[in-house]
């Protein structure tokens, strides 16, 4: 399972490498977070290999996560009002980061407070954008949507994952090994939901081409 | 610690995935509502265009009538009663003329407010009127020919 979850990731990066010109400007930004996400995996696992802490890196990715995903959002809201909630939410995350690298869970810790957080954030934005779109009620068939797609993945994932990073510290300190099964289907999820959106984003570019 | 964290995930996810699937229906629902209010509203919009059309045609159609019965017969008489002066011949013909003149210009609106011929007399009646009045008034000889019209178009 651990290493389906790592190899995971290669299906949208190819399929994005392939496609990438075809694709909107939302999921362009979505593929640079998936070749981030996969160097700083790749980068995580050699560390690992060399017996080196890589807890670090976790954190670093935090913050490109975060900050990939206030894009999208930004891009996605159609009113003011929520763009600047989005904003201010990347904000005031960024702040109680770098206070909770400071003063609460140092780099060498895994970051539980910091993900925990970060997944709040995320569901109250994917919440967000699924009532913008029924409140628009524009498209009949929300599943040919590359961004449905995108919003259900993270809403998932971002779910499943919320009290495994509430108890993450623990669970690696008692090395419990069902933090990683349960983190690995969901993750394996997440990059499935990724290839999805890449492939209805070049149907969709398809569609208007023609 | 562990069934805390298996189950505790199982429902996030579940009711995540419940969100999703009530948002793709319900989004649906919606959208076919708001469609079907849009067709309801090109409807009584082309509801409204067509009576606004009609209401049109039958204001046209009484200022015609009233024009041709009134006005035209009027002036017919009137040119009667002058012919019928004698006495000064060139204030007569003068004023015949005008009369004519009149009378010609009122039955040119009527026409043009509402094809009275085209009404009483169908298409190639009123073709052939046109082209009778045609030969009559200007130096242009034209001649129609009715051929055997399939019952479709006619």
């Amino acid at each position: 399972m651990l290493s389906l979850s790592a190899f995971s990731i290669l299906a949208p990066l190819i399929v994005g490498f392939i496609h990438f010109q075809k694709l909107a400007l939302n999921m362009k930004i979505l593929y640079i977070l998936i070749v981030i996400t996969f160097v700083m995996e790749a980068a995580a696992l050699i560390l690992r290999l060399q017996g080196i802490r890589n807890l670090f890196i976790f954190h670093s990715y935090v913050y490109v996560e975060i900050t990939v995903v206030t894009m999208i959002y930004y891009r996605l809201f159609d009113t003011f009002r929520w763009k600047f909630i989005a904003v201010i939410l990347y904000v005031v995350f960024i702040g109680f980061s770098i206070l909770n690298v400071k003063y609460v869970e140092g780099l060498d810790v895994f970051n539980s407070n910091q993900r925990y957080v970060e997944g709040l954030m995320i569901i109250l934005l994917c919440v967000t954008y699924f009532v913008q779109l029924m409140w628009r009620a524009e498209h009949r068939h929300l599943h040919n949507l590359p961004s449905f797609w995108l919003n259900s993945g993270f809403l998932i994932y971002f779910s499943g994952t919320l009290f495994l990073f509430m108890l993450g510290s623990e669970l690696i300190q008692r090395d419990l090994g069902i933090f990683w099964e349960i983190h690995a289907l969901l993750n394996i999820l997440l990059n499935t939901v990724y290839l999805i959106a890449l492939l209805k984003a070049k149907k969709q570019f398809v569609e208007t081409k023609q | 610690m562990n069934h805390f964290l298996i189950y505790g995930s199982i429902v996030m996810v579940f009711l995540a995935i419940s969100i999703v699937l009530f948002v793709l229906f319900h989004q649906r629902k919606m959208y076919l509502k708001h469609h079907k209010i849009n067709e309801l509203d090109i409807v009584n919009q082309r509801e409204l265009l067509q009576a606004e059309i009609n209401a049109t045609e039958r204001t046209q159609k009484r200022i015609a009538q009233e024009l041709h019965d009134q006005t035209g017969a009027s002036l017919t008489s009137l040119r009667f009663y002058i012919a019928q002066m004698g006495d000064d011949v060139n204030h007569k013909d003068k004023m015949n003329q005008m009369i004519t003149e009149t009378a010609d210009f009122v039955k040119n609106i009527c026409n043009e407010m509402l094809p009275y011929i085209l009404s009483e007399a169908g298409l190639i009646g009123s073709i052939s009127d046109m082209t009778d009045r045609l030969n009559e008034t200007t130096w242009v000889k034209v001649k129609f020919v009715q051929v055997e019209i399939d019952e479709t178009i006619s």
